[in-house]
């Protein structure tokens, strides 16, 4: 009885050892802050760019027949950058909590025209969380002005 | 609806944006003509700064965007066939081979501009100047000659509901 008390106890004991590793490193995976990078936002984007423009509140005004996804934005956005003019596409990340309290990036893609106020700006917010790296649908918004 | 005054608008005259949204929207980088308008007009529909900049008091808040203040005008069209009787409204700017007055849609591009009409007289947020002008419409259709490209036209829109 012993004997086997004894072997349960050591079995125990690396089961637990295994456990806490695994776990452990998970864990200390998932607290790693890693701010994301403009290519890794990028990809964000173009994986979501089937999401319709009408489906988000700050989007519908971009929506037209022609223009009816992300996508179709970002190919007109995009499109200006052909003309001539000195065009800046800015990509900034901030962290913030959501109610679980775990770590999101509020990311904001801005395209705009470098001194030149006259113009309007373009771009899109999102959050991804810093765990998963994927973009959230429902935090897509227009953020564009002027 | 709002109808405005000359009087009250020239009260603006020479404003930075700083001066007009409680927002606190106030990035001189970015492009204050529909700002401006919506904070004048009361617009508070779509995209608008209190969304944008998280500060300031909800029910101050304006529109920030032309499209969206183009697509709630009544009547729209080019400035030259404005309607005898719509002596006050907006006033748009933009290339006009990508306005179709008749469908009342737009293919959005960075250069699009608005201001106020009151007769012959428009008030504008002139981004350059970072301020409130007053023009004329032969003025405000040079708008965008300092780009360079040639088609921009003026397109009237009577006030939304």
């Amino acid at each position: 009885m012993r004997k086997y008390v004894f072997r349960l106890t050591i079995l125990g004991m690396i089961l637990l050892s295994i456990v806490s590793t695994t776990f452990g490193q998970k864990k200390k995976i998932q607290s790693k802050v890693v701010e994301p990078t403009a290519k890794e936002a990028f990809k964000q984007i173009f994986a979501n760019g089937n999401l319709q423009l009408n489906s988000f509140q700050s989007c519908k005004s971009y929506a037209t027949t022609e223009q009816k996804t992300i996508s179709d934005y970002l190919a007109n956005v995009l499109s200006f950058q052909t003309e001539p003019g000195k065009f800046r596409v800015d990509f900034t990340f901030t962290e913030e909590k959501n109610k679980r309290n775990e770590l999101v990036w509020v990311c904001d893609l801005v395209f705009r025209t470098v001194d030149e106020p006259e113009t309007s700006t373009d771009g899109f917010r999102f959050k991804m969380l810093n765990s998963d790296r994927k973009l959230i649908r429902q935090s897509v918004m227009c953020v564009g002005v002027g | 609806m709002r109808m405005p005054t000359a009087l009250e608008l020239d009260g603006y005259l020479n404003k930075n944006i700083k001066e007009i949204c409680p927002c606190e929207l106030w990035d001189n980088g970015l492009s204050h003509c529909a700002h401006f308008v919506s904070h004048v007009m009361n617009y508070q529909f779509g995209y608008t700064c209190f969304q944008m900049s998280g500060k300031g008091e909800k029910d101050k808040t304006a529109c920030v965007r032309v499209v969206e203040i183009f697509q709630h005008t009544r009547r729209f069209g080019k400035w030259a066939d404005r309607p005898k009787d719509l002596k006050t409204g907006l006033i748009f700017i933009t290339l006009g081979k990508l306005v179709d007055v008749k469908k009342k849609t737009y293919t959005g591009i960075p250069q699009n501009h608005i201001g106020i009409f009151i007769g012959d007289d428009i008030w504008q947020y002139r981004n350059r100047s970072k301020h409130v002008v007053k023009q004329t419409p032969t003025v405000f259709s040079q708008h965008y000659d300092y780009t360079g490209k040639k088609g921009f036209e003026i397109f009237y829109g009577e006030f939304p509901l």
